[in-house]
């Protein structure tokens, strides 16, 4: 007989999905590459990779930073926007992981497109400083 | 009037810690600082503590390091932490990579203070272009909280030169401390030189 899994599996996962992305990133901060990449896998193997997944995979490579990094990086970016991930900062992530890994053009149409979206951002003028740099 | 006397018990309270081995930063120019060619020309006295953040690291304070600290950190190499590592294998912290960009600074003192486990929060609330020490760089602040629960307020000016990071943190209780003693700091970064 095929076991059904637990019936609060949906009900939890829909309580927990607002709150998600900012333990995803309390968890990218920890630099516990290997532990994340792990949980991540683990979270996709069920419910399939939703941008918050792909976005915090991203963010795993980015602050990794090793040059191989970046390019996969900006590949995950890539796929949790189609994935229909909307939070600005996944532009300002790409077009940073671009900027690192020598493809300036691409980088300064994203991080435009992040200073549009969010032009009161924290961050804003040293973004808008690469951007003339 | 309240936040007065609360930032007074606090400082009470903090400064219970017991002393540090210090020595003095008198006035004028100072060199070699956190062993590297970091210079500053502070205008007042500080203490430098001889207990070091790491290899490459340097303390000074006014009325100690819970109070009111400035770190140094001078000349950290790619493929180096800003902390003395402590566990390698299960606990590794951050290092500085290939190719930084200004707005990683930030990110990487977050992620440095987390991954020792020290804060229960790290809040980075403005990055914003800085010359430091005639370098393209930056100037952040942020806010985070240890086990003592105290907010503490933090400014940080950083530049990458050479390939090499350069990153002046002062930090302080938020209330009362901070405000009372960023004009110090902000004078002492305009000095720097690397």
């Amino acid at each position: 007989m095929n076991d059904p899994g637990d019936p609060g599996v949906a009900s939890h996962r829909a309580a927990i999905a607002p709150h998600l992305p900012r333990f995803l990133n309390a968890q990218v901060s920890l630099n516990d590459f290997g532990g994340l990449d792990y949980l991540l896998g683990q979270l996709a193997a069920s419910s399939g990779w939703s941008g918050d997944l792909l976005y915090a995979r991203g963010e795993l490579y980015r602050r990794r930073g090793e040059p191989r990094d970046l390019v996969t990086a900006s590949q995950f970016y890539g796929d949790a926007l189609k994935a229909g991930y909307t939070a600005p900062e996944v532009h300002r992530d790409l077009g940073l992981s671009l900027l690192r890994s020598g493809q300036p053009s691409g980088a300064k149409q994203s991080l435009s497109e992040y200073l549009r979206l969010k032009p009161d951002a924290g961050d804003a003028k040293a973004i808008a400083a690469l951007l003339a740099n | 009037m309240t936040s007065l006397r609360f930032a007074l018990s606090l400082a009470a309270l903090l400064a219970a810690v017991p002393a540090l081995a210090n020595s003095l930063v008198a006035p004028g120019p100072a060199t070699g600082i956190a062993k590297s060619s970091f210079s500053a020309a502070p205008t007042s006295e500080w203490n430098r503590l001889s207990a070091r953040e790491s290899k490459k690291a340097e303390t000074w304070t006014l009325d100690g390091p819970d109070l009111n600290r400035v770190v140094f950190f001078g000349g950290i190499a790619v493929g180096e932490p800003l902390f003395r590592e402590f566990d390698k294998k299960k606990q590794p912290l951050p290092r500085v990579t290939p190719n930084m960009l200004i707005t990683d600074i930030p990110v990487l003192l977050e992620t440095s203070y987390r991954s020792r486990g020290l804060v229960s929060q790290f809040n980075v609330d403005t990055i914003e272009p800085a010359t430091v020490g005639g370098h393209k760089g930056v100037r952040f602040t942020y806010r985070y909280v240890r086990a003592d629960d105290v907010e503490r307020k933090g400014e940080a000016m950083g530049a990458i030169v050479k390939g090499q990071l350069y990153l002046t943190t002062y930090e302080a209780p938020a209330i009362y401390f901070f405000d009372r003693d960023l004009e110090k700091f902000r004078q002492l970064a305009g000095t720097l030189k690397m």
